[in-house]
């Protein structure tokens, strides 16, 4: 009698997916109030002004914060015990950015890539709405754990490579935890959304900073 | 043939009425669940009970507990009593907590589980539990897979010497332990065993089962369909053609009547979440029980299949 990875799961994948409508069914008016600061996020990140983009990296972190505290605590971890642990760890990501944003804004962004990053969301974004077979269950960055954890790993690419690491951690530590999860839950359409982050997580970690790819572009025989 | 006047047609249909209660008085036997009794007390259990991991933590999705409810409705009126839970299943106990009080069922056996490395905490662990059943007494209180059994033992005899408890027993599952179970099965004045036990691991049929029933202990199969992977693996195949003859008219039967036949057992506890599912499990509740020659054949069955 061997163990298999789908018996240490304590619950079933349709009332995994049922967590995605009721978190944004008992939102209620906040869900528009969370599209508008997602469409804040994209806007602010174009802008030259170094406080627009800090006042980005903010929205982001109050996502981290309004999903560990909705998603993450009220529905997820009473049914599945190590998201309570997550709880705390989407908490302080989420005081960390804060703290970041602070201190350094993310370098800006052009707009060409801003709306294939959009693109890419939404496309991910629909992968729970397609398992679950409706709308509803859409996945909204800042308020479910993949979503916020694939766009904040997406967004770390405009910090320096050293204020990404730290930054990192918690969301590839999740990204791992849930796409575990989806495999064990044979949910395959919405496994992507991790796995995404995973791999984005992995190049945003060796990618180097625009700053040091700018000085090297400007000093191009330097090295031969 | 002279034409049948109105008089004619309304006794014809009263004798046609009458006629097809018949069966249904013959059939009374059949139609009586399966018990067996638990050997501490005599109180005797249908065969068929419930379980409650992955399938009852549902939270406080009120859709979900809706059908849910639905789900428990039926395992009562199908006869059903035992349900089994534990601290570890999540949500489980609370949601079937809600559900008992919504239903209120005229007879229920609850069972749950300690689950705690603190061999302290056994009694905030039934008081807990308890809470979340919304019942004022456990009817089976469990060391779940042997945590802490030491201490959880020790305070959970005293309960029941105290009234506060009803039976007490021991888990394990996947085979895990089964020398330690077996250990305990022998030296402590145990109720109930709980373990893993169905078609196709068969490994408690050589020391635990016929230790069990030399000891007077109550059995519970968990897995009875090894966590749903016995469907996966047959459910597409047809039943023999002798199925009938052991009483089973579906795969769920076949499953669940191979473990309740054995003579140690007193119950299996399939989880489901379906009512369709449960229908078709609680349909082994009823009927007839494959003899010792019959199990073989249907073991034999699965291992050409
Ligand atoms: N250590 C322990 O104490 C321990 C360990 C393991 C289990 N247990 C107890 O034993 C109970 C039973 O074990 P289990 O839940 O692991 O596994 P199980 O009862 O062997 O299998 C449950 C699976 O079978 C499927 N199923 C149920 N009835 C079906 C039917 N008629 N047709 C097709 N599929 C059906 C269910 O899916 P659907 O929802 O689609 O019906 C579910 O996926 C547990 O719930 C728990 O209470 C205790």
């Amino acid at each position: 009698m061997d163990y298999a990875l789908s018996d240490l799961l304590m619950f079933t994948p349709e009332v995994y997916l049922r967590l995605f409508v009721r978190a944004n069914q008992s939102l209620g008016l906040w869900l528009a109030a969370v599209v508008a600061a997602i469409g804040a996020v994209a806007l602010l990140l174009r802008r030259a002004r170094p406080a627009a983009r800090q006042g980005a990296l903010m929205l982001v972190a109050a996502g981290w914060g309004l999903t560990a505290a909705h998603f993450l605590a009220q529905l997820y971890a009473p049914i599945n015990w190590p998201v309570t642990g997550f709880v705390w760890a989407f908490a302080l990501e989420g005081v960390l950015l804060g703290a970041v944003a602070l201190r350094r804004p993310p370098a800006p962004v052009r707009t060409s890539l801003l709306v294939v990053a959009l693109v890419a969301l939404s496309i991910l974004a629909s992968l729970t709405a397609l398992a679950a077979g409706t709308a509803t269950a859409v996945a909204l960055p800042g308020i479910t754990p993949d979503m916020t954890a694939v766009g904040t790993v997406a967004l770390l690419a405009l910090l320096p490579r050293v204020w990404r690491w730290p930054l990192l951690v918690v969301p590839v530590l999740w990204c791992l935890f849930s796409a575990l999860t989806h495999q064990a839950l044979a949910l395959w359409l919405p496994m992507a959304v991790p796995g995404v982050g995973l791999v984005l997580g992995a190049i945003v970690a060796c990618w180097p900073s625009r700053s040091a790819a700018r000085a090297k572009r400007q000093a191009p025989g330097r090295s031969a | 043939m002279p034409p049948l006047d109105r008089r004619d047609f309304l006794a014809g249909l009263l004798a046609v009425g009458a006629m097809s209660r018949i069966p249904a008085l013959f059939a009374a036997e059949e139609n009586a669940p399966l018990t067996r009794a638990i050997p501490a007390s005599g109180e005797t259990l249908p065969v068929i009970g419930m379980g409650t991991w992955r399938t009852f933590n549902v939270g406080r999705d009120p859709a979900l507990l809706d059908q849910r409810q639905r789900v428990l409705e039926t395992f009562f009126a199908r006869g059903g009593r035992l349900i089994d839970a534990s601290p570890m299943y999540g949500t489980a106990e609370a949601v079937v907590g809600e559900l008992l009080e919504r239903l209120s069922p005229d007879a229920r056996f609850a069972a749950t589980k300690v689950w705690t490395g603190d061999e302290s905490a056994t009694r905030e662990s039934v008081a807990n539990s308890q809470a979340l059943w919304r019942i004022p007494r456990f009817d089976l209180m469990q060391v779940h897979n042997l945590v802490g059994w030491e201490g959880h033992l020790e305070t959970l005899k005293a309960m029941k010497a105290a009234g506060e408890i009803r039976y007490i027993g021991i888990t394990t599952s996947h085979g895990r332990r089964h020398a330690d179970v077996e250990r305990l099965l022998a030296r402590e004045p145990l109720d109930f065993v709980q373990l893993t036990y169905n078609i196709l691991d068969r490994e408690a049929e050589a020391r635990l089962l016929p230790l069990a029933q030399e000891r007077g202990i109550a059995v519970i199969a968990n897995r009875p369909y090894q966590g749903g992977r016995l469907f996966d693996r047959f459910q597409s195949r047809p039943l023999p053609d002798w199925a009938e003859e052991v009483g089973a008219s579906n795969w769920a039967e076949y499953f669940l009547k191979f473990i309740v036949s054995h003579p140690a057992l007193t119950c299996a506890i399939p989880a489901t979440t379906t009512v369709e599912h449960m229908r078709e499990n609680m349909g082994a509740l009823y009927g007839r029980l494959p003899d010792a020659a019959q199990r073989q054949r249907m073991a034999n069955h699965l291992e050409d299949l």
